[in-house]
């Protein structure tokens, strides 16, 4: 074995475990070269280990600093037409709100969404809060109040593609409006957002100001777009969102991500599974799901999203 | 169906790509501290942190363009090490001998500004390997090179760094345990006059 072998092999993490160590020892018995290249690495090695100690505590908050002041200007959102579904027009707006992280502060009431999946880490508001950045020492103005107190919660118009994706695992027609079983709670009549308490909304009016310009106009007209459609509409989207929420944060996110994959199959494709899984629901409950596990569908998903549809298909109707 | 479609992260940046916020906040839950120690050890704590930051920017960008065949780790690492290359080195740190001795802080800087002076690719071959724990095929992935290049740019970063650490691996690794000191044996008493000698 050469010096250069050698050290190839000192160098390797997995060398320790691939065996054959015999030609590397007796290389070193008779290379002082190498091993004081040995010795050199393995304490280079200790180094580059210790580091420097523990994670800055502001880590979380400048990581978010940035990720919110690189959000791209969006252009500005397209009125949707009435007559067609919602998602449409509301989807792609919702991105561009979703993707400043300032939306973590704007969670708020929507009121089929009182058991939605996990809060914001407290730890990404809390500093955000308190950073000395004079933004709260304007009064809240009545403006303001109107605007940022009727918005919508974020997480789920963030969420209306995935909700629009999970169209087969609901009886309910968009077109038609929605139906909703004895094992579905039926939502409230919401027409406008529950109303905050002061403390809260001076929160929320702190957290829209922080938001970028045109994420503050994008947001405003996707909350206004969503308002202009049919009650019906509404309250299918929202009685889909109180469902998922209702899973529990982990399989709420596998149904978030259920609705997406469904969403980006190909059409004949998406037709495909889309009619298996409505065939599905015409079983008994008892029989539903060991089909669903039966369906190559299925077999793709990971195990939040799949344990997110049984529950959504044990539940219906 | 490739493994990675099952993998949380994989699910994950799918949803960012949906603009999902969530699934942003679970990627940074789980990678952020790892990322931060990649960039710590070649650059200072604000600096680090920055490229932290840069690099889940440019995830959030890149999610749309998500393979999910290829491997999470190998998404992410590919654009940490990308953001270690373009980030400018800082300032040489010459220590003197004795500060080194004295300082933790001294030898930290030194190991930083060591490992930032390596070449680009052997300076992320070494931190995929060391703090990101990937194994050689996997660097080669991250790096898209063979994994024999990847063996030499270790051999080559680990050889550069014996060099720029030189004074730094002279010193004993730890200090000698505290023990206290044997008192050696007592002599026999002087004779009273003062005048005999001392015979062990």
């Amino acid at each position: 074995m050469t010096c250069a072998e050698t050290r190839t092999r000192l160098v390797d993490p997995e060398s320790a475990q691939q065996g054959g160590h015999a030609p590397v020892v007796t290389h070193l018995q008779e290379c002082a070269g190498c091993r004081e290249a040995a010795r050199a690495y393995a304490e280079i090695e200790r180094l580059l280990k210790a580091g420097s100690g523990d994670t800055p505590r502001d880590l979380d908050v400048r990581i978010h600093r940035r990720l919110i002041s690189a959000v791209e200007r969006p252009t500005a959102p397209r009125p949707p037409a009435p007559s067609r579904l919602p998602i449409v027009g509301l989807v792609a707006a919702g991105a561009a709100i979703a993707a400043g992280a300032g939306y973590l502060l704007l969670r708020g009431p929507a009121p089929s969404s009182r058991t939605a999946v996990a809060p914001a880490p407290a730890t990404v508001a809390a500093p955000l809060l308190s950073d000395g950045s004079g933004l709260l020492d304007s009064p809240v103005t009545e403006q303001e109040r109107a605007i940022v107190g009727g918005l919508r919660d974020v997480d789920f118009l963030g969420s209306l593609e995935a909700l629009a994706g999970l169209d087969p695992f609901f009886q309910a027609d968009l077109a038609s409006g929605p139906m909703y079983g004895p094992a579905l709670p039926t939502p409230l009549p919401l027409p406008s957002p529950t109303p905050l308490s002061p403390e809260a909304l001076a929160d929320k009016v702190l957290a829209f100001r922080r938001l970028p310009k045109a994420s503050q106009d994008r947001l405003v007209a996707l909350n206004r777009a969503f308002a202009a459609y049919p009650a019906d509409q509404q309250r299918t989207l929202e009685g889909r969102w109180s469902r998922v929420s209702a899973l529990g944060p982990e399989e709420a996110a596998g149904a978030r991500r259920l609705g997406v994959r469904l969403r980006s199959l190909e059409p004949d494709e998406r037709a495909r599974v889309t009619s298996e899984i409505r065939q599905l629901r015409t079983l008994p409950a008892e029989q539903r799901i060991a089909r669903w596990r039966s369906l190559p569908f299925s077999s793709r998903l990971t195990g939040q999203e799949r344990a997110a549809a049984e529950k959504l298909l044990a539940a219906a109707d | 169906m490739p493994e990675s479609m099952h993998d949380a992260d994989s699910g994950d940046l799918l949803l960012v790509a949906a603009n999902d916020p969530l699934a942003l906040e679970r990627l940074l839950g789980r990678w952020r501290d790892l990322l931060y120690a990649f960039f710590e050890r070649a650059h200072e704590p604000s600096g680090a942190i920055d490229l932290t930051a840069e690099t889940f920017v440019r995830l959030r960008a890149s999610a749309g363009r998500f393979d999910p065949s290829v491997a999470f780790p190998v998404w992410l690492w590919r654009i940490a090490a990308q953001v270690l290359s373009e980030a400018p080195p800082p300032p040489v740190t010459s220590v003197p001998a004795a500060r080194l001795r004295e300082s933790a802080a001294a030898r930290t800087a030194l190991v930083r500004a060591s490992v930032a002076g390596l070449p680009p690719s052997a300076a992320a071959a070494l931190l995929l390997t060391r703090i990101a724990r990937l194994t050689v095929a996997e660097t080669a992935q991250v790096l898209d090179a063979p994994p024999s290049e990847v063996r030499r740019l270790l051999v080559d970063a680990m050889d550069r760094l014996a060099g720029a650490l030189e004074p730094l691996l002279e010193l004993p690794a730890s200090l000698p345990p505290v023990t206290p000191p044997v008192p050696p044996p007592l002599p026999p008493p002087l004779p009273a006059d003062g005048t005999g000698s001392r015979t062990s």
